[in-house]
């Protein structure tokens, strides 16, 4: 997985609260990422097994919006960014 | 999250112009995408735009969409390219692709996409692509072709003699066969005074008169006229200037006996402004009055 500093951020997005389901808009905001960087490293990760997505439990007709796709750390995700984050804590480029 | 949120897969009522752009652009851009992400990232995207500030921002969102569909498509293709993995000391696993040596990579291209949209951009206004297109227009003019009379139309006779430079020569028309009377019903044709002989002049002077497009007589026939079987000729006399627009009053110059009949041409003839045909002199038109007979008949 490329780690540019776009996904480093998406990935801090997610680590501040591993067990937290977040949007894409969600991780927008936190990552202050734009929306035509932000997907592609979703869709990434969770190609890659890092992270999980699902859609929400609403019914769009009563709430009046469509679903949001939720997306969340898999373990081997939560595992994973650890590693790079404290890889890159440690000065040392994986 | 309701109102700001509630940007559906359809534009509502209230949504601006702007949203709607979006909205399409959102909808254009999952279209784009591989076959097997198209409706997912479509409502995923229509849902995170609901969630944006401003109509800006939304706009700004939908654009990045439309960029975000070209990456994915392109990680599409990546994906199905071989991949060379690398384990490092850590166990991290990390996947690059492999060195080809050639310079169209990815980013390359994408970066070559951006400075030559730069360049376009920016040789367009210092060349300024407005004057060329301008340049490129047709210099011609709008040329409004007026229709002259035509030199083989024999020239009225002329039954006396001009009075001279003066404007508004007082000349009693009395015209001859290629100048109708107007008629109501009448299957004769008119009656003229012959004509009579006239010097010859160094003006070619072709007189006016009603033109095509006058008003049907029958349209002025006074109803109580007919009702009462009233009948006759007035001759009705008009000014006219070079364009064929009315410049005077017209006055009846002999009645037909009835008042009924003469207010009917008096109405005719004032129905008709802009539809005289101008004297010419020399095939230019030129002010003048004239004098043309109206006949009201019944069968």
């Amino acid at each position: 997985m490329r780690m540019s500093l776009q996904t480093l951020r998406v990935l801090e997005a997610f680590l501040e609260n591993p067990t937290e389901e977040l949007s894409g808009a969600d991780v927008q905001k936190r990552g202050h990422l734009a929306s035509g960087t932000l997907y592609p490293i979703l869709l990434r990760l969770e190609s890659a097994g890092w992270f999980a997505s699902r859609w929400e439990q609403v019914d769009p007709a009563r709430i009046g919006r469509p679903r949001r796709r939720l997306y969340r750390l898999t373990s081997s995700g939560l595992r994973r960014a650890s590693e790079v984050f404290a890889t890159f804590s440690r000065g040392v480029l994986a | 999250m309701t109102s700001r949120n509630d940007l559906t897969t359809a534009p509502t009522a209230t949504a601006t112009s702007t949203d709607r752009v979006s909205v399409w652009l959102i909808q254009h851009a999952a279209h784009r995408s591989p076959p097997d992400l198209t409706e997912r990232l479509q409502e995923e995207w229509l849902a995170d735009l609901g969630a944006q500030r401003s109509a800006l921002a939304r706009l700004w969102f939908a654009l990045g969409c439309c960029w975000a569909t070209r990456v994915i498509a392109l990680d599409a293709i990546a994906l199905a390219a071989p991949v060379a993995r690398t384990a490092t000391a850590h166990g991290t696993v990390a996947s690059f692709e492999p060195r080809t040596g050639s310079p169209f990579t990815r980013r390359g291209m994408v970066l070559m996409f951006i400075v030559a949209l730069h360049l376009i951009v920016l040789s367009s206004i210092s060349l300024g692509i407005g004057g060329v297109v301008l340049d490129k227009l047709p210099a011609t003019g709008i040329f409004i072709d007026v229709k002259e009379p035509h030199e083989s139309q024999p020239p009225l006779p002329n039954p006396q003699p001009s009075v001279g430079p003066a404007v508004r020569p007082n000349i009693e028309v009395v015209p001859a066969a290629p100048v109708p009377t107007l008629t109501f019903d009448d299957p004769e044709p008119p009656a003229f005074e012959s004509a009579r002989p006239v010097e010859s002049l160094t003006v070619k002077r072709v007189l006016g008169g009603p033109g095509a497009s006058f008003p049907n007589t029958i349209d002025f026939y006074p109803p109580m006229s007919r009702q009462l079987h009233e009948s006759g000729v007035a001759a009705i006399q008009v000014c006219v200037d070079e364009h064929g627009r009315l410049i005077n009053e017209p006055e009846v110059r002999e009645s037909s006996g009835f008042a009924r009949l003469d207010a009917g041409a008096l109405a005719l003839a004032k129905a008709g402004a802009g539809h005289y045909r101008s004297t010419t002199e020399n095939g230019v038109p030129v002010t003048s009055c004239y004098a043309y007979r109206i006949r009201f008949a019944l069968k």
